[in-house]
């Protein structure tokens, strides 16, 4: 499990907190990285800007990715993840105030993993975070292609 | 004419019979009684039939004599005597009467007629020898040849002639009556018995085309007033034909005048008797067509006066032509007024493109009068073009005889037009132009131009609103998750230096930033419910009602509430807006009847004011109906959230879906007895 990482993209540093603490709480003790927008998140998986020269061997094992962000928004983040080889296969839980309708089907469309929206109700969204982390962490197994050098 | 009339005469004397007008006897008397036994009856006879009498005496039997005679013979002498129907005048008297000698005869008949007799019955008695009988021959033949209707007697002493002189005397005359021996003998002339064949024949000609000729023919005497002026008319003869096209018969209008036949005629807009008056005075024929408002008939009348006094006409009945004919000024009149008066710009077209006929809406928007635009180019003056423009659908029309419909706009005559042209075929089937109809279509086109505007408008307004949605249901909640999770982390993390007042208000934060994220849902599900577009199919109302109902009892399973719903209610509509109707309204009523022992909740199909509605119905806690009228508004309640929990929205979102359903809903409730919702479906024919 330390070898795993998460990626949280989310411009709201409450949520990062409170997602970290509830991820904390259920356990899950991996290595977090957070991007403030898509433009980081973006740098980050591809091993580029602050993050040139990353190990791109390592990439996280779930990406807890929020929609509405400055600079670069959740969906165009995923749509350049599925476009490219290297992203391509990895898991992206879109974790999300919106539960508009369009937002979930355009999210599914691009080719997110899963869908969740966060209530406000913290004890709701820990039970929401132990799950996915659960999921993501322990049961699900990652695509191999990750892990080839 | 005489004849066909039936104007013969009735002599009054046996042996001669009837003889037409215009004829003149002779006798040769030997006594005075010779004279009274063939004149006296003459006389009666003339009487009889309304002719004016004269006698003029001479000689051997005077005034008095005759006076007496005819006194004896008469029992109604005086009366003829103060009519002036009966006049007894010695030869000298009467000579010196007339003006012009010559004329007399003439004058005198005339004179009878506008006194309203049939004619002049004259006896010359005890005349001279021949030398001076020209004196008063002589008018009488004059007065023959002018056709008056006058019939004399001349009686001459017998013995003044000799066989001779007799014959001679006869020869003046059609006949002569004498005596031989003690009876009378009728000697007729010769040339008045070829005269007389001749005429027979002719007679019975023209009897039997009087008779049989489809015009109604009449013979009429004028009859004139103090004045002179014509007053009346008498009918003297019809025939069959006039009989039936006046409707009145021969026998009860005979002899009587047109006032007593046809009461009312001389107020008749048509004057007749004036008109005839004028052809029987002088003597000019006259062709005309009338309305006899009295018979209620048009007629075409020739009129013609064959004696001074008297006229003829020939009728012929034209009813039907003249009410065909107004029937057609009538459709004449209306298709006009119609063309005039509709509002569209209508021009008849030729294949030159002339205008053959505009109505006055075209002519008004081309500033001239309908009759102005015949013979102009449509495209001159209408466009200002020399020849057709491309868009003309009266030229396509020429080319290919069909129908064709354009668009124009057209700043001369302001505004746009829509423009059909319906070809025109002559009876042989050719193409001789169109009717060109131009609608002016500028209002309607302005309204489009504003609806455009307007639907663009509310796109943009729309769109502003879904983006405002999104940014208060992402934006609006963030703060609201941090004030809830730092709140549960101070609780968690902090629990031993909070007491449990701290802790309460902690948690009192928790709780208010819970309630505001769903009042932020419930508005988001408001403003959604309007916005979404209707995806309208087959919905079973009553499968809904119990999938609702299921999830419904799992959110409390310890309660029991009697759910009735009536099956197979079908109807259609969108599926996830009735879901969210019925799950607001089944929510209220599972919610409002928490407090009750026996819960009973029922959705069915009813009837209100004749319209079928819906119903759902809980015996909880109703509500008064004095507030019914806040139900439906947003954030309104009726109850507290300590009472029955929620936003207020939940109605308020139920009325706008059964609205874009193009349905109705109202409650009706009462306080502790429960409520019932009503609400019907248009779009789903309910």
């Amino acid at each position: 499990m330390d070898n795993k990482t998460i990626l949280i993209v989310d411009d709201n540093k409450n949520d990062v907190f409170l997602t970290q603490r509830a991820l904390k709480k259920s356990n899950i003790a991996n290595e977090i990285v957070v991007a403030g927008d898509g433009v980081e998140a973006l740098d980050y998986l591809l091993g580029r800007g602050k993050y040139t020269g990353r190990d791109l061997r390592r990439m996280p094992v779930v990406t807890l990715l929020d929609l509405k962000m400055p600079r670069l928004d959740g969906l165009e983040v995923l749509k350049t993840m599925r476009e490219n080889p290297l992203t391509k296969p990895l898991p992206v839980v879109v974790l999300t105030a919106s539960k508009e309708e369009a937002d979930i089907v355009e999210s599914y469309k691009l080719g997110t993993n899963a869908y969740v929206r966060k209530p406000v109700d913290f004890l709701q969204f820990a039970e929401a975070i132990k799950h996915l982390g659960l999921f993501w962490m322990v049961l699900n197994e990652p695509p191999p292609s990750q892990f080839n050098g | 004419m005489k004849g066909i009339y039936s104007d013969k005469r009735n002599t009054g004397i046996s042996l001669v019979g009837e003889v037409p007008w215009g004829t003149s006897l002779c006798q040769f008397y030997q006594t005075p009684e010779d004279l009274v036994e063939i004149l006296v009856p003459f006389l009666l006879a003339g009487l009889k039939d309304n002719e004016l009498c004269v006698w003029v005496t001479n000689g051997k039997i005077g005034e008095e004599e005759v006076r007496q005679a005819l006194e004896k013979a008469l029992p109604n002498f005086k009366k003829y005597r103060k009519n002036r129907q009966l006049e007894i005048i010695s030869y000298p008297r009467w000579k010196i009467k007339g003006e012009t000698p010559g004329k007399i005869i003439i004058a005198e008949t005339d004179e009878a007629i506008f006194k309203g007799f049939e004619g002049l019955r004259i006896i010359f008695s005890s005349l001279p020898q021949w030398k001076g009988r020209k004196v008063f021959l002589s008018p009488v033949e004059a007065a023959i040849k002018a056709g008056r209707n006058v019939l004399a007697v001349f009686a001459y002493p017998r013995d003044d002639f000799d066989a001779r002189g007799i014959m001679e005397v006869v020869q003046k005359h059609q006949c002569a009556l004498i005596r031989n021996a003690d009876r009378w003998e009728v000697i007729q002339s010769s040339q008045a018995r070829i005269a007389q064949d001749a005429l027979k024949r002719s007679e019975e000609k023209l009897s039997s085309l009087f008779r049989h000729m489809a015009e109604g023919f009449a013979y009429h005497r004028i009859v004139l007033d103090e004045n002179g002026m014509p007053c009346d008319y008498v009918f003297l003869e019809v025939n069959s034909a006039f009989e039936r096209l006046v409707g009145l018969k021969a026998e009860k209008i005979i002899g009587k005048r047109v006032t007593q036949v046809l009461p009312g005629i001389e107020k008749d807009s048509t004057d007749w008797i004036g008109k005839y008056g004028q052809v029987a005075l002088t003597g000019k024929p006259l062709n005309f067509e009338s309305y006899s408002e009295v018979l209620k008939r048009w007629y075409s009348v020739s009129a013609f006066s064959p004696h001074r006094g008297f006229f003829a006409v020939t009728i012929s009945d034209i009813s039907d032509k003249k009410s065909h004919e107004d029937e057609l000024l009538q459709a004449k009149t209306e298709w006009e007024r119609t063309f005039n008066s509709v509002p569209d710009l209508i021009a008849l077209l030729d294949t030159q493109h002339r205008v053959i006929r505009a109505n006055k809406a075209m002519a008004s928007r081309l500033g001239v009068t309908p009759d102005q635009c015949v013979g102009l180019h449509c495209f001159e003056v209408v466009h200002g073009f020399k020849s057709p423009p491309g868009f003309c659908p009266h030229r396509l029309t020429c080319q290919d005889g069909f129908e064709h419909v354009a668009e124009v706009h057209e700043p001369r005559l302001g505004g746009y037009f829509m423009v059909s042209t319906t070809p025109i075929f002559n009876d042989q089937g050719q193409l001789i132009g169109s009717t060109h109809v131009a609608r002016d279509i500028t209002d309607r086109k302005r309204a489009e131009d504003n609806l455009r505007q307007r639907t663009a408008e509310l796109e943009i307004a729309n769109k502003e609103l879904e983006s405002f949605s999104y940014t208060v249901s992402h934006d609006l909640r963030a703060p609201l998750r941090s004030l809830d999770g730092f709140s549960q982390a101070i609780l968690e993390d902090y629990a031993d230096k909070l007491d449990a007042q701290g802790k309460e208000w902690f948690n009192n934060i928790r709780a208010s930033s819970q309630k505001m994220a769903e009042l932020i849902d419930d508005i988001l599900g408001l403003s959604k419910v309007s916005r979404v577009e209707l995806r309208i199919q087959p919905v079973n109302l009553s499968d809904l009602a119990w999938s609702i109902i299921k999830e419904l009892k799992q959110t409390q399973p310890e309660r029991l509430v009697d759910f009735i719903i009536a099956p197979g209610l079908e109807t259609s509509g969108d599926i996830n807006l009735l879901r969210i109707a019925l799950t607001n309204l089944l929510g209220n009523a599972f919610k409002f009847t928490a407090r009750c022992q026996k819960a009973r909740i029922e959705f069915g199909l009813t009837e209100l004011e004749g319209q079928p509605y819906y119903f759902i119905k809980d015996n909880g806690a109703g509500f008064d109906m004095a507030y019914s009228g806040k139900l439906f508004k947003a954030f309104q309640r009726l109850h507290s959230g300590e009472e029955y929990p929620g936003t207020g929205i939940g109605l308020a979102t139920v009325q706008r879906i059964i609205q874009r359903h193009g349905g109705q809903i109202q409650a009706r409730g009462e306080v502790g007895r429960g409520a019932i919702f009503y609400f019907s479906l248009n779009q789903a024919g309910l």
